[in-house]
């Protein structure tokens, strides 16, 4: 045995009992922990999965399963780690459309007032809105800002008396 | 092959609680349950991002009007002469 695999092996031997004895998990599951943690260590390739659970006297089958298993779990962590970061990123980029739009709003409006303050002073302005329309405005103010003060009402019902009632969800 | 030799003799020494059958069966479970958590976490993942993509493209549209709309705004001040109090956010070339 070479250096690094008495290492790993003596690694993998404290690992496999700690497994057994601290936990209730499976057989297979032990193994597989274990085999990962020393493929890693060893820097092995993952080729050997299976050659190093027949020597354990694990099945083939039990091999491949437990295999599929830790890949699947890895599969799902990243997904739902990709899942948390997109629906952070979607929760700002709505909030920015939101407060975006109001501006908008704001922008629009101040136009129109100071043109016609412009005019009533006699002031000649050239004044283009036009250009600055959005289409489908309406759709988009429903959504990014009437429907959110809509839900926010929702949320926080009014009883009997008239006073909101906090226990209650929307 | 000492390694594999090594960890062969050390995992027979482990008593494990279930018959090998018994482990294949509840092992198939296992990947069936996180064969359909994936899928459904993939589809709910899915779904999510094409929502962010409409957000990003609504946020990009509203964004391309911006620097016009205050650009009016500014003008109209200053033909009113009035107070510039903040400086343009959306004016690129008119930001320090």
């Amino acid at each position: 045995m070479t250096e690094v695999e008495i290492h790993v092996g003596k690694e993998l031997s404290k690992m496999i009992r700690e497994l057994a004895k601290g936990s209730r998990m499976s057989r297979e599951e032990a193994v597989g922990r274990a085999f990962e943690e020393g493929l890693r260590l060893a820097g092995a390739s993952e080729q050997a999965w299976e050659s190093l659970h027949r020597k354990a006297g694990v099945s083939d089958e039990l091999a491949r399963t437990s295999k599929r298993i830790l890949d699947l779990r890895q599969q799902w962590s990243s997904t739902d780690t990709a899942y948390a970061r997109t629906n952070f990123e979607s929760f700002e980029t709505f909030n920015a459309v939101g407060h975006l739009l109001m501006l908008y709003n704001v922008f629009r409006s101040d136009v129109q007032n100071l043109s016609r303050m412009a005019r009533d002073r006699g002031i000649e302005v050239s004044v283009d809105l036009k250009s600055t329309d959005i289409p489908g405005i309406k759709e988009l103010l429903d959504r990014y800002l009437f429907r959110r003060e809509k839900a926010k009402a929702a949320a926080t019902p009014v009883t009997d008396e008239g006073t909101t009632d906090m226990n209650q969800s929307g | 092959m000492g390694l594999e030799k090594l960890l062969g003799k050390e995992i027979s020494q482990i008593q494990f609680e279930s018959s090998p059958e018994e482990q294949l069966r509840s092992q198939r479970l296992a990947v069936t349950d996180l064969e359909k958590r994936l899928a459904e976490e993939s589809s709910r993942l899915e779904g999510l991002t094409q929502m962010l993509r409409e957000y990003q493209r609504d946020k990009a549209l509203v964004e391309s009007v911006l620097p016009a709309l205050e650009r009016q705004v500014m003008d109209l001040k200053r033909a009113l002469g009035l107070k510039i109090k903040t400086p343009p956010r959306f004016i690129k070339e008119e930001n320090p």
